[in-house]
């Protein structure tokens, strides 16, 4: 049974309670000493809720540190890209979002980036959870985990990226310019070259080799044999050792 | 691939092409149908569509994920040996 109502001051907005006791045995009025199992609280602040909390000092659980040093996080239905977030998505991402933003401020710092990041996560697992729904697939077994792990991916692209940012940076800098990022300069010239010399057919080759493909599917693409592939491949790589060499840059 | 040689070569390859060109304006870039042809029949594509792959990022990508497509799909000939290959070339 819920019980609704007013706190003393009209301010502080509705209260509603749920699973509500009066102590036995006890004279005092209803507002100050309640035992609350359950409590909800729409639209107050934090500092609010702690002054409630020492009003009805009975039973109520205590805010731990990590919460009061924090505020409380309010994820929004739709990410920066405006994708809506499913209800059942927006309720465990709020469930995560305390842990898995503090986790996350360790590895990035930002926290304006990474409440978008967590916000695009909910949005790609809402698109997921539907998807899923839709096409008939047994749904995410473990809906907190499958968040946390898609925001943690998002986290780890987003320091990707800034270290290589950091990296141009240092390079256009030119006052780090190390001898390892010469030397792959180098190298990437090198390459050019060799590449370019190579007929039509080998360069096509390597560009399938880069996407994994075996040699005798490259064979069977061209019409030769899965050796004769091999050999065209094999010759552009020793040119390319055989080059290396010379320019005295490490195979 | 067991070449550890080539496997760092292909590593650099990979990074070197996807971006080291970029080209906002896909200036001389092959239309996506001829990506396609590529892929599907190398033979029959012009010389410079493929250089061209060697220095435009963008395209590249876009040719890695056609390829990468193909791969997933298993759409590959079956091999039938040098004749059957002279044969389908004919």
């Amino acid at each position: 049974m819920y019980i609704q109502f007013l706190t003393d001051s009209p301010k502080w907005g509705i209260i509603r309670l749920a699973n509500v006791e009066p102590l036995v045995g006890s004279q005092q009025s209803w507002g100050t000493k309640l035992v609350l199992k359950y409590y909800e609280i729409n639209h107050l602040h934090e500092t609010r809720r702690r002054l409630l909390a020492s009003k009805c000092s009975t039973g109520y659980p205590m805010p731990s540190k990590r919460e009061t040093s924090r505020p409380a996080f309010l994820l929004n239905s739709v990410d920066r890209l405006g994708r809506s977030i499913d209800s059942g998505v927006l309720a465990v991402a709020q469930e995560i979002s305390l842990q898995a933003l503090a986790y996350a401020e360790k590895i990035l710092g930002d926290p304006a980036i990474i409440q978008d990041l967590f916000e695009e996560a909910a949005a790609a697992v809402s698109e997921a959870v539907e998807t899923k729904k839709a096409s008939g697939k047994p749904p995410v077994r473990d809906l907190r985990a499958y968040l946390f792990r898609a925001f943690m991916r998002r986290i780890s692209e987003e320091r990707r990226k800034q270290i290589a940012a950091m990296n141009r940076s240092e390079w256009l800098d030119g006052s780090k310019r190390t001898t390892q990022s010469v030397t792959s300069l180098e190298m990437n010239l090198l390459l050019d070259e060799v590449m370019a010399a190579c007929d039509k057919m080998t360069q096509e080759i390597a560009l399938r080799r880069l996407e994994g493909f075996s040699w005798d599917e490259i064979g069977a693409r061209y019409g030769i044999s899965a050796h004769a592939a091999r050999i065209r491949y094999s010759k552009a790589l020793q040119r390319i050792r055989k080059a290396l060499k010379e320019r005295g840059i490490e195979g | 691939m067991t070449d550890p040689f080539e496997k760092k070569f292909l590593r650099i390859l990979k990074r070197h092409l996807s971006r080291d060109f970029p080209n906002p304006k896909r200036a001389g870039c092959p239309s996506k149908r001829e990506l396609n042809l590529l892929a599907a029949e190398p033979a029959k594509v012009e010389a410079w569509i493929v250089e061209h792959l060697l220095s435009c990022s963008p395209c590249h990508l876009a040719y890695s994920r056609i390829l990468r497509k193909q791969k997933t799909k298993r759409d590959v000939p079956k091999q039938s040996g040098k004749s059957g290959g002279a044969a389908a070339r004919k």
